[in-house]
């Protein structure tokens, strides 16, 4: 073979070589980088929800405790949770994320609707127990991000 | 609802979530096992407070809501099962004991 031949046959060997590496990584992806501002917003999501819910054990079936006295809360956390969803959303691709943070939403508003009828000592249990998993949740996606964990 | 009665309901559960997800990993396996059964023991708390008359259904029906939310999460975390797996095993697993409980409390909570 001709030195032409085999610099032309090397050339195309080392080619495909990197073709292949370059097609391998690209199975591994990160769905989306780490976002210091959802771990800081969801951190204090859930700060606030249990200051509210304190505040709430704490006010018994007094008339602070009533659902028409608190309805500023709900509304301040569905802002809160708009923002949130809308910085999500700018992310592309982050359906794990996007789920979570649905869930959350769908959790504040059941605890809109079981408030509306009395929330008692067992409700709030469960209902501190169902926010804080969601919120958890999240911040192990964005922490396993900030480790550099691929999430897929 | 006795022990004895929620480790039926769990089973129950469980045999119906089998039956949709088929074969998995042991971790897997165990998340789901676990999950089921704290929404086992949580229904049966529900029915609890319902029959006292400490909560009236409109409110168990919201707080089961909420308690279903909290097992999706905690299926989600088992990392080998998807939204839609997640979804067929959690209504798999509900309708297996929906005429069961509703039928107790006389009321639909499922």
């Amino acid at each position: 073979m001709s030195g032409n031949g085999t610099k032309k046959l090397w050339t195309m060997l080392i080619g495909l070589c990197l073709m292949v590496g370059i097609c391998g990584c690209s199975n591994v992806c990160r769905v989306a980088e780490y976002d210091s501002h959802m771990d800081i917003a969801i951190s204090e999501l859930q700060r606030k929800v249990e200051t509210f819910l304190t505040q709430m054990e704490r006010g018994g079936n007094r008339g602070e405790a009533s659902y028409e006295r608190n309805v500023w809360f709900y509304d301040e956390v569905r802002v809160d949770l708009s923002a949130i969803n809308v910085r999500a959303g700018a992310v592309t691709g982050d359906g794990p994320l996007l789920e979570q943070l649905r869930l959350l939403a769908e959790q504040i508003l059941l605890l809109e609707g079981v408030h509306k009828n009395g929330l008692d000592g067992t409700a709030i249990q469960r209902v501190r127990g169902a926010v804080n998993a969601c919120c958890t949740r999240i911040l192990r996606l964005e922490l396993a991000r900030r480790r550099g964990d691929a999430v897929r | 609802m006795s022990s004895d009665d929620v480790e039926q309901m769990h089973a129950v559960m469980l045999e119906a979530a089998w039956e949709v997800l088929g074969n998995r990993p042991p971790t897997v396996c165990r998340c789901v096992e676990a999950a089921l059964g704290t929404l086992a023991v949580s229904i049966s708390q529900l029915q609890a407070e319902h029959t006292q008359g400490s909560m009236f259904m409109g409110q168990a029906q919201l707080q089961l809501e909420m308690l279903r939310n909290t097992t999706r999460l905690s299926l989600y975390a088992s990392h080998g099962l998807g939204v839609l797996a997640v979804e067929d095993a959690l209504n798999a697993a509900l309708g297996a004991v929906r005429s069961q409980v509703n039928t107790a409390l006389g009321g639909e909570l499922i």
